[in-house]
């Protein structure tokens, strides 16, 4: 399973709509290196700086929210919580055992679908209310 | 991620070519420590080549354009001087924030798009110039 962009998962802020884009093409990458059973080493790194990413771009988001002082704030917040301590536990089984069936499957399925989902539902929310109170 | 190196982006003068070559080197270089989150002290080290092989690369093509009267220098130079300045931005970030993923993704995309845009065309149209006018038999 890939990500495809599509212009209806924009939430009208450039910073994070190219935020968004990349994300889907590391994880994008991330499931080719593994799907082309490339090194540990390798898919390790690309793991690796898709966990930095994320992180990094959490954090934009929620800044951007407290400025607004958006009213779903919390709630996406722990969104964004739940989906790093997953991810985090994900890269740990990596590490420990490499791209057993288990993790590829989830990396697969669960992480795709997480993020499509959250872009176009959560995330859409948020452009809703900036586009409101921005004018 | 890397920028790769296509034949269509040769401009026709060795050494112009053989420079565009070692740059991207490095570039790929400062984006595989970034990617691979090395220490900031390593990739502030692979920064600083880079800035300083892209200083020694554009004084070299501006030696170039100087030498044999280039008619299109200023416009030229106003890009090599744009992106400098891009670069300076790029690095003051660096200072602050360190190696992280936004800016790597960030040093991806400016650099490597630019030069892919640069010398597939104002460095092109140099090489062309150089070549036609007989400047550089053998460069």
């Amino acid at each position: 399973m890939s990500l495809f962009w599509e212009p209806h998962l924009a939430i009208g802020v450039a910073e994070i709509d190219a935020q968004h884009r990349e994300l889907f093409d590391r994880v994008n990458g991330l499931l080719d290196a593994m799907r082309e059973h490339r090194g540990a080493g390798q898919v390790g790194v690309l793991l690796d700086f898709l966990g930095r990413y994320v992180a990094d771009h959490f954090q934009a988001e929620e800044s951007l929210m407290r400025e607004a002082r958006y009213p779903g704030y919390e709630a996406h917040r722990r969104e964004h919580e739940g989906f790093t301590r997953e991810l985090r536990d994900l890269s740990r089984a990596f590490a420990e055992g490499g791209a057993t069936p288990a993790v590829v499957v989830k990396l697969n399925v669960w992480l795709c679908d997480w993020l499509r989902r959250h872009v176009s539902d959560s995330d859409q929310g948020l452009g809703r209310f900036l586009a409101e109170t921005r004018g | 991620m890397a920028i790769e190196w296509e034949t269509r982006l040769s401009v026709g003068v060795k050494l112009i070519d053989g420079q565009h070559q070692e740059l991207f080197r490095r570039v790929n270089a400062l984006l595989e420590a970034m990617e691979a989150s090395q220490g900031k002290q390593e990739v502030g080290k692979l920064l600083d080549f880079l800035k300083q092989y892209t200083v020694e690369h554009f004084g070299a093509e501006a030696t170039l354009m100087a030498r044999h009267r280039y008619p299109q220098a200023a416009a030229h130079l106003a890009q090599h001087q744009e992106f400098v300045k891009t670069f300076l931005e790029l690095h003051a970030e660096f200072v602050r924030t360190g190696p992280t993923a936004l800016l790597t993704v960030k040093v991806n995309r400016t650099v490597c798009s630019w030069l892919r845009q640069h010398i597939g065309t104002l460095d092109k149209q140099l090489g062309h110039f150089l070549t036609q006018s007989g400047a550089l038999a053998v460069a």
